[in-house]
C-alpha cells in the first residue's frame, strides 16, 4: 500500500507493507541514519522525530505515517553540526552508533525546554543507551548544545 | 509482525463492528508492544483518527482520551497535581521519553500487562473507563475479568479529590521492567493499597485496605503489620526476574513505607 508522508520537509509516497515498523521502512528506502539496535523499545538509537517529538522507530508502524511529518537527521543538517560540534569539544562519542537517535532528542528537548538543567537531559536521554560512553561527557555535550555553545 | 489487513476507521461505530464481524480483530491503540507478538494478525484496526487524544478537567475528574500518549499525562498539569504527582512520577519512569510519546493509556489498559507501571498508580486512584458500547466501569472490576473484552475504551476518567499517595517501582536498571511495583494512597481516610508485577497483573489488596480503614490512627506498628497482612493477601510468585521470598520482603517493606508516607509518619 503507498503511504504519503513528509520527511525531512519533503512530500513522498512510497509503498509500506501493513504490519512493517517504521524503521524497517525508512531503512528499506534507504534512509539509513536510522539505526536499528534492539528492535524492540529498548535502546533508542532509532529514535525520529514524528510531528517534532521523538518517537522509536521500531515501535511505530509505517502505515501510521500517512501524513505526519517525519525528521532524521538528514532533515536537521544545522542543528546536528551544532550538536556535532558540541560533542566534538567535551568528546562525547567513541563508535557514534547511538549519536543520531541522541541528537534528534537533544533537538527535541531543546524545543520543549531551551533551560533545561543536567537532571532533565539525564531524564530526557534515559531512553538512550550508549555501550561506550558512561553519559558523562554526553550531558556535558548536552549543556553545550542547550546553552548556545556554553557547558 | 505481519498483518493481513489494516483498517484505518473514521468512526468509533465503523471499528466497533469490525471487531465485532472479525473474531481475531486487534485494536491498534499506541501499538507500543504489539510487535512483541509473535501471531500474525488478521484484522489490525487503527483508533489512530478517531480523535480520543484529549485530556478535558472538570471540577471532578479529569478525563483522558484512551489514545492520550504517556507523556502527554506525565506532562498534563492536572494530572501533576494528583496525589502530589505522583502519578506523573510513576509515568515518567516508564522506559523513554521516546517510548511514552508512542504508547497510549488505552493500550496500557487494554493491555491487562502484567508488568505494567500504569496500572498499579491507577488503581489506588478512583478510576473509570469508558467504553464505547459497555457501561462504564471501575479500572478494578475491568482488571480482575478474564476473557476478551470485545469493546472500544474512549476514555479514562480520574476523580480529582486530593489524595496523598506513593509509588515505587523496583527494577534493576531504569529501563528494566519492574521486579515489583507498589503504590499507596489515603483519600478521605480511606486506603488504597495496589501491587503490580507480581509477577501477574496488578491487584488490590482489599481486605488488608478494609481492616485499615477501621482504625482511626494507625500507629507505626499497625502500619508494619499492614505491610505483613499484604503480602499473606496477596499472591505473589517467580520467575525469571526475582523469587517470591524477594518479591515478598519487597512488598512489605515498600507497602509499610508507602503507608508510613502517606500517613506524615
Amino acid at each position: 500500500m503507498k503511504i504519503t508522508f513528509m520527511l525531512n520537509d519533503r512530500k513522498v509516497t512510497w509503498d509500506a507493507l501493513p504490519g512493517e515498523s517504521l524503521l524497517d521502512f525508512l531503512r528499506r528506502h534507504h534512509v539509513v541514519s536510522v539505526k536499528k539496535g534492539c528492535d524492540g523499545s529498548t535502546c533508542g538509537v532509532c529514535t525520529v522525530l514524528m510531528n517534532h517529538k521523538p518517537v522509536l522507530a521500531c515501535t511505530v508502524l509505517a502505515m501510521r505515517c500517512t501524513g505526519e511529518h517525519i525528521h532524521t537527521v538528514e532533515g536537521l543538517a544545522d542543528e546536528v553540526e551544532k550538536i556535532s560540534e558540541a560533542f566534538g569539544i567535551e568528546g562525547a562519542d567513541q563508535c557514534g552508533f547511538c549519536n543520531p537517535g541522541i541528537a534528534l532528542s537533544l533537538y527535541a528537548l531543546k524545543r520543549e525546554n531551551s533551560n533545561a538543567e543536567a537532571s532533565e537531559i539525564r531524564q530526557y536521554l534515559e531512553g538512550h543507551l550508549c555501550r561506550c560512553s558512561g553519559y558523562q561527557a554526553q550531558v556535558k555535550a548536552a549543556l553545550r548544545y542547550i546553552g548556545g555553545g556554553q557547558s | 509482525m505481519h498483518v493481513e489487513a489494516y483498517h484505518k476507521v473514521s468512526t468509533l461505530e465503523e471499528a466497533y463492528e469490525l471487531l465485532q464481524t472479525h473474531d481475531s480483530a486487534v485494536l491498534l491503540g499506541g501499538g507500543a508492544w504489539i510487535r512483541t507478538g509473535s501471531k500474525p494478525i488478521e484484522h489490525l484496526i487503527d483508533l489512530k483518527e478517531l480523535g480520543l487524544n484529549t485530556i478535558t478537567e472538570t471540577d471532578q475528574s479529569i478525563i483522558i482520551g484512551a489514545m492520550v500518549s504517556l507523556r502527554d499525562m506525565e506532562t498534563h498539569q492536572g494530572i501533576k497535581q494528583l496525589g502530589g504527582g505522583f502519578l506523573s512520577e510513576a509515568l515518567s519512569q516508564i522506559l523513554g521519553v521516546a517510548f511514552r510519546n508512542t504508547a497510549t493509556i488505552g493500550g496500557s489498559v487494554m493491555g491487562k500487562y502484567s508488568f505494567s507501571d500504569v496500572l498499579t498508580p491507577l488503581l489506588v486512584l478512583d478510576v473509570s473507563l469508558h467504553f464505547y458500547h459497555a457501561k462504564t466501569m471501575s479500572l478494578a472490576s475491568f482488571l480482575s475479568q478474564r476473557g476478551r473484552f470485545r469493546d472500544i475504551l474512549t476514555a479514562i476518567s480520574i476523580d480529582k479529590t486530593p489524595c496523598k499517595a506513593m509509588f515505587k517501582k523496583v527494577s534493576n536498571t531504569t529501563l528494566d521492567f519492574s521486579i515489583v511495583n507498589v503504590a499507596v494512597s489515603l483519600v478521605k481516610g480511606r486506603h488504597k493499597i495496589a501491587v503490580g508485577a507480581r509477577p501477574s497483573i496488578a491487584v488490590l489488596a482489599e481486605s488488608v485496605m478494609r481492616w485499615l480503614d477501621t482504625i482511626e490512627k494507625p500507629s507505626e506498628m499497625i502500619l508494619e503489620e499492614a505491610g505483613e497482612r499484604v503480602v499473606a493477601d496477596i499472591k505473589l510468585g517467580s520467575n525469571q526476574r526475582a523469587k517470591e521470598a524477594y518479591r515478598q520482603q519487597l512488598v512489605k517493606t515498600y507497602v509499610t513505607r508507602g503507608l508510613k508516607e502517606v500517613h506524615g509518619l
